[in-house]
């Protein structure tokens, strides 16, 4: 996809660095609950001896593990990612800017699809 | 005349084409970055089955073990799908957070998940520890220690000194247990800084076993332009470093009584004349023996080969203290700008 200047230049790289950072706080914080969960079925165990309630509630317990595990680990990879996009983002957007100040002194007109002309 | 103006037109044209072309390769690359950033999005979205095994399982055993070459490691890691990565970042963070060969990005995230697990359970043993001086103190007050320990009662011995004994065991059990949640609370500072504008630190290496252990990066130095490897304190070994200083291009060392070497010429994966090593006047680091075989020599020693930088006079903890001539030098020695003293 083809994106122009103005986009980009509009991108403001501080927001998807912040929510980077809360998908990585997010991902401990899910962990944290799983942490919780695990106590929590140890408990059951000990307390819940027999039964057919006992038998599907470990099980529920040992499903809902699983699902949040699989939510952590999927949180875990999205944090980093877009802390590198909002890195790249920046970089690109201050070249940019640059790039295009220089051409306008230098007498070269640019336009948002990044041709160019004189003026 | 004519001729100036057909250079002017000259010169204009190719500005034209420089900035075109500067222009056309800075919108590719914002494409390439979302495109990415899209394919790496995806790749995290957990799999729509809401209670379906997990994907990518992959069992612990199969993990390489520490110490296997780093090559055969990242082998093994390209080898992971996607989600088979994830898998093992999340559930086997402690043998992945530590282990050379793996990318540094997905050894940030399995440390940090031991950092928290560790964390966890360093505050939970200061909470036991403070649950059994409370009841011990309690019995005590009591009088009732014998309950506490039927078997020294039973035997006619003092229970009160074994409670005293306990008693005292905790205090140093819960000192060592501040001591690493004090230090695990200043790196969590600098881990989860949120200011955009200070550069993302990267958790490389934990561990809380012995006096603990962390290697914080700031910045990826996968992708770094200049590596140092800063080694502090006292009598790391470094002989052998392991992938955390594996790309180090240059190494320098403060207060240190020795880095397990007699020579720089032993120090593997850093040239001579990249290792720099300073000692401040005041540190007490003096008054530890230059005992070759204990630490190897002094590395600021001549017979040590390394270069010398130096440090205004100071303690043991004042190398990075602001101002100080130890830290503009480490900045100058890591980024190759300037001259050091």
């Amino acid at each position: 996809m083809s994106l122009t200047i103005s986009q980009i230049l509009a991108c403001d790289g501080a927001t998807p660095e912040i929510a980077g950072i809360t998908f990585d706080e997010l991902a401990r914080a899910v962990d944290d609950r799983h942490d919780d969960l695990v106590g929590m079925l140890r408990d059951l165990e000990d307390v819940w001896e027999a039964g057919e309630g006992r038998t599907a509630a470990l099980e529920a317990g040992v499903a809902l593990r699983q699902e949040i595990l699989t939510a952590q680990a999927a949180l875990v990879g999205t944090g980093p990612a877009l802390r590198e996009f909002a890195s790249g983002a920046r970089a690109l957007a201050a070249l940019l800017s640059q790039t295009v100040n220089e051409a306008r002194a230098h007498g070269v007109g640019v336009a948002d699809d990044g041709t160019v002309m004189s003026i | 005349m004519h001729g100036q103006e057909a250079a002017a037109a000259r010169y204009a044209l190719a500005a034209q084409e420089s900035y075109a072309t500067q222009l056309r390769q800075l919108l590719a690359d914002a494409a390439a970055l979302d495109e990415a950033t899209i394919a790496k999005l995806t790749a995290n979205r957990a799999p729509n089955s809401a209670t379906g095994p997990m994907a990518g399982a992959i069992p612990r055993q199969s993990v390489p073990v520490a110490g296997t070459d780093p090559a055969t490691v990242h082998a093994w890691w390209d080898g992971l799908a996607e989600e088979e990565r994830r898998y093992v970042v999340a559930n086997h963070p402690d043998l992945v957070g530590n282990l050379d060969g793996v990318p540094i990005d997905a050894r940030d995230q399995a440390n940090r998940i031991v950092f928290d697990q560790e964390t966890d359970r360093l505050q939970a043993h200061r909470h036991d520890l403070a649950d059994r001086e409370a009841y011990l103190r309690q019995m005590m007050r009591e009088g009732r220690l014998a309950e506490v320990y039927p078997d020294l009662a039973a035997r006619g011995l003092s229970v009160r000194d074994a409670a005293l004994f306990d008693l005292e065991t905790i205090d140093q059990q819960r000192a060592d247990s501040d001591g690493k949640l004090k230090g695990i609370g200043q790196i969590a500072d600098r881990l989860n800084v949120t200011d955009p504008s200070r550069q993302r630190a990267y958790l490389i290496g934990f561990s809380t076993e012995g006096d603990g252990r962390a290697v914080v990066s700031i910045g990826n130095p996968d992708t770094a332009d200049n590596v140092l490897t800063y080694v502090p304190g006292t009598g790391a070994d470094i002989t052998h470093p392991g992938g955390d200083i594996k790309r180090a291009e240059k190494m320098a060392i403060d207060a240190s009584p020795g880095v397990g070497t007699n020579t720089v010429t032993d120090l593997h994966g850093v040239s001579a004349d990249q290792v720099w090593s300073t000692r401040a006047d005041g540190d007490p680091i003096h008054f530890v023996p230059d005992l070759d075989l204990v630490h190897g020599n002094d590395p600021t020693r001549d017979d040590f080969g390394g270069r010398v930088f130096t440090s205004d006079p100071g303690g043991h903890s004042d190398y990075w203290n602001k101002g100080n001539q130890a830290r503009r030098n480490i900045a100058i020695i890591a980024t190759g700008q300037g001259v050091v003293s």
